[in-house]
């Protein structure tokens, strides 16, 4: 699936040749440097009660994303439903912003076809801002696992910002940027 | 009978009128996206400036950066880190930028290109950068950004 298994693979700069376990590992020493002298940065145990049922809720869609991508990566139908028909996106990879709904379907579609398979996706410090009732900002470490035809193994770090807007009484996906996570020096 | 005409004429008349945005919501609409693209050229010139008391104005409480190396950054600790001179900027300037309004919430997309040093490293380039806004008691701040630097650099 395109979100995060394939296209993402082109980061070659923050492809990993190392077990889950170690990256995960390495990642929960980063976010003690990332967290020093920071009470903000905790997930969602200092919002208000509202503001925290949204935050689990953007953070389930989130994952249920993933699931389905896990499940089933030619499932782009499922994986995008929660996604504005006004969605626009940044990665490293692209020329420009990604425009659309439509243009992300037909992008993931394509690289749906790819050997390889997502098996395990995980998320880390994820941290959500609330506005207004109708505004989540949802930012965190990803580190996915992907399966190639032989067996082989890659493990894929990013960090994230997706951006989610209550319309009509239904949370959307409107906007992501993905970015590198390199490992900590 | 006529009478029933003109009252139904005159209830879809008013219908039509209702279910149109108005007038009124169009203009704060468009005043909203100016004041948010005047704030972020405020953001670049005080960046450029290193001016931490603009930024202070113009940095939500709880800000948050997702900076280029991954690390999540707070309002405290990037004014302490630029008026420290650990960060130091020499020019930001963006292009293709996008504003995009959801009632009190405004998310601009664009491509910035900034000269700037940590610890004397440069670490400028191009980067995608995301910037979400809130008007917060009548102003508009940011409140959080990702910068994602464009690869073949």
């Amino acid at each position: 699936m395109f979100t995060y298994s394939h296209t993402i693979k082109q980061f070659t700069r923050i492809l990993l040749m190392a077990t889950l376990p170690m990256a995960a590992s390495t990642l929960a020493l980063g976010q003690s440097h990332n967290t020093s002298g920071n009470k903000a940065l905790a997930a969602t145990s200092s919002l208000p009660a509202s503001d925290a049922e949204i935050a689990n809720a953007v953070i389930a869609m989130t994952k249920a994303e993933w699931a389905a991508d896990i499940r089933d990566p030619n499932s782009i139908v499922e994986q995008t439903k929660d996604m504005a028909d006004d969605y626009t996106e940044f990665r490293p990879e692209y020329p420009t912003r990604l425009e659309g709904k439509d243009a992300y379907r037909r992008i993931s579609t394509a690289s749906a076809i790819s050997s390889s398979r997502t098996i395990s996706s995980e998320m880390f410090n994820p941290k959500v801002q609330v506005y207004n009732g109708d505004v989540a900002i949802l930012s965190y470490q990803y580190v996915g696992m992907d399966k190639d035809k032989d067996s082989k193994t890659e493990t894929t770090r990013v960090k994230v910002t997706r951006v989610y807007v209550k319309r009509d009484g239904t949370w959307l996906l409107v906007h992501k940027n993905v970015g590198a996570d390199p490992l900590p020096k | 009978m006529k009478r029933i005409l003109v009252v139904a004429m005159l209830v879809a008349a008013s219908s039509f009128v209702f279910s149109q945005p108005t007038l009124g919501s169009k203009n704060q609409k468009g005043n909203d996206e100016q004041a948010v693209r005047q704030l972020l050229k405020e953001l670049y010139t005080a960046l450029g400036r290193n001016d931490t008391a603009a930024l202070d104005r113009i940095y939500a409480d709880d800000y948050t950066n997702v900076i280029d190396s991954g690390v999540l950054t707070t309002k405290a600790p990037r004014l302490a880190s630029i008026k420290s001179g650990e960060l130091k900027f020499e020019s930001v300037s963006s292009d293709e930028l996008n504003v995009r309004l959801y009632g009190q919430t405004a998310v601009a997309t664009y491509r910035a290109t900034s000269k700037v040093q940590f610890k004397g490293q440069d670490i400028g380039g191009q980067f995608r950068v995301t910037v979400t806004l809130v008007k917060i008691k009548g102003r508009w701040q940011v409140v959080a950004a990702q910068n994602t630097r464009i690869t073949g650099q």
